[in-house]
């Protein structure tokens, strides 16, 4: 699925638009402005979170951002591969730089307040 | 600089060589004395550490040391450091014995001299911050504030305002702040600054209410600015029945000049290390002493130093004390310096310190090529901040390029990235120990570097050039985290 | 005016390129009713003068000679080779800042380096930062850092901790709503086993050894209770100990912390000391303080920076694993130039021959008929005398007629043991000779004399 189909917050995550499961990352933009990312601290699979929890924090060696919640839900996928190799968010930050999975539950009524690719082009164009 | 790299000292260790014998039992008495600790109590293989002769360990420490800057080798205009001389009458008169052998849990009648360096110490700190008392025990700046912070938890739980869970600390900062009023158990309430580099007024009187405990202020603040509405903002703080707590980190710009207490602050920490000359050791040890307000004279940590009436002195525990902070009574030995250097300047060497601390950094912001551009005002106090942002976006330089191309003119960098309210940003402190022809030739350099970030970009971008050590893989280090050495030189035991 | 270099033409000429009208002027932007309108009323002094001030304050404190002093309780005496006084005293190392730049601070940042590998070798562990600010705080700081990883926020002490070390976590931990529970002490050595049946999940078991009595504890014992309690194992532990006593990381500790100061640091009436601090890899995203990590430069030569910085205050700020900033870092370079010098048997003498002395001290007392507290603990460098006569009267007789020094007054510490008003706490280490040892049980058999022999 093309990035440009995702949804995306103002706090440059990036989710993705339908399913039960969806993945979510950070934005080009995002990991662009952090710099090389030396750690992704991943939440606990399992764990049900509000929109706008804070539940991860991705660290460059000067930086620390917390990434939240796009949907409430459960996370129940993390990308266990980032342990290993966190640069992947720096390098391919829509694929395999996913971060988690996420369950919503209520994905329609929150989903009004996610921009698409254009509008948040002009986001962070702004 | 010392070129070469130097090996780990284990590297350099071969089994079976010593350095300095300590005094020792005879080897039976003290394998006897072993067999007597049951086995399972015993170790069982002696830890590895290092095994060089005398001369190899301080070769060693001596090369090392030579890839160090310092202030005894170079300017070093460290915003909100305060990297001033350290005089060297500090470090005698602390190697003393009568110092340097004293126990902290001797008897007071064989402590009297060092009760009166504190209560000494204590006196000239309360003058110069305008307040009621001093606690000397807090080791750092950070310390202070926790123990600050403390205090005014505690004044608040004696009034039986125990709601009282928020702190208000504003944009510009200091990092420490936040993270000591979290760990005192306050929730932390930003509050906006103004373009002017200020507390904004307005935002200040929507964040104060019945839950604020008080605010923390940095005054002049982090970018230089003087916040001349301080009696306002203790006004509004006050009424809303908060305290003021005045982070001590900027007070070489105003020491003898004008004082916290003046400006309505309840409790005050200083940095030793900073306006009081005492070295940085590249890390610590600083000393952090809080003066308080009269009302929470009795919450201070314990010990606590008192004259009595018969002219000795004592330690003694406050009466509502938030407790001990410390081990023993926090870094004595810094606290000797600290009065070394106070009984040194008196109250005009004070007066001169933040006059021509200030002089200094007006003359550096004043001097700068226009690329370094002023985000606040003509005037600053103690310490000049500018940005490069402008620039930055054009040609794609970062404030750390500039930094790094300092060092290669043998200058160490000013801070950068701080204030986080100012972008691609220098906070240059050059102090009131530095001549005119030291700020002349670090503003010459600058002026180098202005050259080059028109016309030779990439020079910057690979700095430093001509130090032993290049620029360094910061990430690469934090995701192969290597933290201590294999201990596996050749002829070891374990 | 002391160590300002301006000249009368510096200053007009500095002004003139200001724009300002004089040197007042600088602080126009100052609310003129808070200016003070002259200096402080305190007065300067010459060089010779503050040199003298302190020659007198140095003079009205008793200076003890080492091997007539037997004063430990949590600050101990040992011999410390001139090198390493010297070296700190070195410009390079004294002046400078936190290493931030590390092109220009290899030195304190691969000292710091050596720094954290012995401590890791000392105490067992994988992993340790730049330093505490001493002992007591670096154990707080373990505690904060326990309650981070359980998530749980009760701990149990030792009731034989240093009572020092308690108080200042109650301090620290009060504003986080931590409750520190107490474990018993048997004599002189803790009793785990007593808690086995009744711990509660929590975040932490502390096991400090050598404990507050010099007593040595039983490591085992107390990793087995942190695990019923599915907590950390936070060990307290000597340094000077570590050659010789079971390390930390033998027995499973999750952090190991303490006091550095035995490792070469002068008494200095408390500090500055450091505190180390060391913990399982695992941990060390949670650790407090600054940590060096080794790296390379840009031409793949080694070198050092300061790592993990989202940790710290300055980048997370209210989220910070601790608000530490400064903390002891050339304390910490003494104490490596002191493993340096004294090398590995140098560590292991030192270790031995307080254990001896101490020994020997006991044994000498025992002929004497003065007993210890606890006579079936084994002991490090410390132990407690059970006097026949009031520890105040013996130690008051002791340094009037004899000139030493011979310990703490336990009674301070523990009011509640029985016959508190009795005990004392002595420390003998290699600074003591056999001769000074020799000389403090002669002139205790004078002191206790008669009510000694009578309850022998």
């Amino acid at each position: 699925m093309s990035h440009e189909t995702y949804l995306f917050t103002e706090s440059h995550e990036w989710v993705e638009p339908d399913g039960d499961v969806r993945s979510m990352g950070i934005t080009d933009h995002a990991q662009h402005l952090l710099g090389d990312i030396v750690y992704a601290e991943l939440p606990e699979v399992g764990r049900e979170v509000a929109k706008g929890d804070e539940i991860i924090v991705v660290e460059s060696p000067k930086a620390a951002a917390d990434v939240y919640a796009p949907f409430s839900g459960e996370i129940v996928e993390v990308n266990s591969a980032l342990e290993g190799e966190p640069g992947t968010i720096n390098q391919n930050p829509y694929g395999e730089g996913w971060i988690v999975k996420i369950k919503p539950s209520k994905a329609a009524e929150e989903s009004e307040g996610l921009m698409t690719w254009d509008k948040y082009q002009d986001h962070i164009g702004g | 600089m010392y070129a070469q790299t130097i090996p780990l000292i284990n590297e350099k260790s071969s089994h079976g060589r010593r350095g300095v014998l300590p005094p020792s039992a005879s080897e039976q008495e003290r394998s006897e004395a072993l067999m007597r600790v049951p086995a399972k109590l015993r170790r069982k293989a002696a830890p590895a550490m290092p095994e060089v002769s005398e001369l190899e360990a301080v070769r060693h420490f001596t090369r090392l040391s030579q890839k160090n800057f310092s202030i005894d080798g170079q300017f070093y205009p460290l915003g909100s450091c305060t990297m001033k001389y350290n005089p060297r009458i500090n470090e005698k008169v602390a190697a003393m014995a009568g110092f340097q052998r004293l126990h902290p849990m001797q008897e007071e009648a064989d402590i009297q001299g060092s009760l009166r360096i504190y209560h000494d110490l204590q006196e000239i700190l309360k003058e110069v911050l305008g307040l009621e008392a001093v606690t000397l025990t807090p080791a750092a700046g950070a310390q202070g504030e926790f123990v600050g912070m403390t205090i005014i938890k505690a004044y608040h739980d004696a009034q039986g305002n125990h709601d009282r869970d928020e702190v208000l600390i504003p944009d510009s900062a200091h990092g420490t702040n936040p993270a000591s009023a979290a760990l005192a158990g306050f929730k932390v309430r930003e509050v906006k600054s103004t373009k002017e580099g200020r507390v904004d007024l307005e935002s200040l009187r929507a964040a104060v209410s019945e839950r604020t405990a008080g605010i923390m202020l940095t005054n002049p603040n982090t970018c230089g600015v003087f916040e001349n509405d301080i009696r306002e903002i203790a006004k509004i703080v006050h009424e809303a029945g908060g305290l003021l707590y005045y982070d001590g980190a900027n007070l070489n710009a105003i020491v003898g000049r004008t004082r916290p207490g003046d400006m309505g602050f309840d409790v005050v920490h200083m940095n030793l290390h900073k306006t009081f000359s005492t070295p940085h050791g590249g890390g610590g040890p600083g000393a952090g002493p809080v003066g308080v307000a009269k009302r929470l004279l009795d919450f201070l940590p314990d010990p606590h130093v008192k004259k009595n009436a018969d002219e000795s002195y004592s330690f003694y525990r406050p009466s509502k004390s938030i407790g001990r902070v410390m081990g023993f009574h926090g870094n004595a030995g810094v606290l000797v310096r600290a009065l070394a250097y106070a009984l040194a300047q008196g109250g005009t060497g004070f007066w001169d310190v933040a006059t021509y601390a200030t002089l200094n950094a007006n003359y550096v912001l004043n001097n700068l090529p226009p690329v370094f551009q002023r985000p606040f005002g003509d005037l600053c106090k103690h310490e000049a901040l500018v940005s490069i942002e402008r620039i930055s976006r054009e040609k794609g330089i970062k404030a750390f390029d500039v930094a790094k191309r300092l060092l290669d003119l043998n200058f160490h960098a000013p801070t950068i990235y701080f204030p986080l309210v100012v972008h691609e940003c220098f906070l240059i402190e050059p102090t009131e120990t530095e001549s005119r022809e030291t700020l002349d030739s670090f503003i010459s350099a600058m002026n180098q570097i202005a050259d080059e970030i028109a016309n030779d970009p990439e020079k910057l971008q690979d700095a430093p050039l001509s130090l032993p050590t290049g620029r360094l893989d910061e990430a690469g280090a934090a995701r192969e985290l290597n933290v201590c050495c294999r201990w596996d030189y050749s002829g070891a035991d374990s | 005016m002391a160590y300002t270099p301006h000249t009368p033409a510096d200053v007009e000429i500095m002004l003139k390129s200001i724009g300002a009208s004089s040197l007042d002027d600088l602080f126009r932007d100052i609310p003129a009713e808070l200016l003070l309108d002259k200096p402080l009323d305190i007065p300067a002094m010459t060089e010779f003068e503050v040199d003298a001030y302190f020659e007198e304050r140095a003079a009205e404190n008793h200076n003890w000679i080492p091997g007539r002093n037997f004063l430990g309780a949590g600050a101990y005496q040992h011999f410390i080779p001139s090198a390493s006084l010297y070296l700190i005293g070195r410009g390079e190392f004294m002046t400078c800042y936190t290493p931030y730049q590390a092109e220009v601070s290899q030195g304190t940042l691969q000292a710091i380096y050596e720094f954290q590998s012995h401590i890791c070798s000392l105490t067992g562990m994988e992993v340790a930062n730049a330093s505490m600010y001493d002992g007591a705080t670096a154990l707080a700081e373990a505690l904060t850092m326990a309650i981070r990883e359980k998530r749980k926020n009760i701990a149990y002490l030792p009731e034989l901790l240093h009572p020092h070390y308690r108080e200042a976590c109650e301090s620290f931990v009060q504003g986080l709503g931590m409750e520190l529970r107490t474990i018993p002490a048997n004599g002189a050595q803790t009793d785990y086993a007593s808690l086995m049946d009744s711990i509660e999940p929590c975040a932490a078991v502390v096991v400090a050894t050598p404990n507050a009595l010099g007593g040595i504890e039983d490591g085992d014992a107390a990793r087995a209770l942190a695990d019923k309690g599915n907590a950390l194992l936070i060990s307290v532990v000597n340094p000077t100990s570590l050659p010789v006593l079971a390390a930390p990381g033998d027995y499973g500790a999750d952090i190991a912390c303490g006091e550095a100061q035995p490792l070469g640091i002068p008494l200095s009436f408390g500090g500055p000391y450091a505190g180390f601090f060391a913990s399982t890899k695992k941990l060390i995203r949670k650790m407090p303080g600054r940590i060096v990590g080794k790296t390379t430069d840009k031409d793949g030569k080694d070198g050092y920076v300061l790592t993990l910085q989202t940790r710290e205050q300055h980048i997370r700020r209210d989220k910070a694993t601790s608000n530490i900033c400064t903390n002891q870092g050339l304390f910490a370079l003494l104490t490596v130039i002191y493993m340096t010098l004294l090398g590995k048997e140098g560590l292991t003498e030192v270790a031995e021959t307080s254990l001896a002395r101490t020994q020997q001290l006991a044994d000498g007392l025992a002929d004497a008929g003065i007993r210890l507290f606890d006579a079936a603990t084994p002991h490090f460098h410390e132990v407690a005398l059970k006097l026949p006569i009031s520890a105040d009267e013996f130690r008051h007789r002791m340094k009037e007629d004899h000139g030493i020094l011979p310990g703490f007054e336990l009674k301070n510490w523990y009011p509640n043991f029985p016959e508190a008003e009795k005990l004392l706490l002595v420390n003998c280490t290699e600074v003591h000779t056999g001769a000074d040892i020799d000389r403090f049980v002669e002139a205790a058999k004078s002191v206790v004399g008669a009510e000694a022999v009578a309850q022998a």
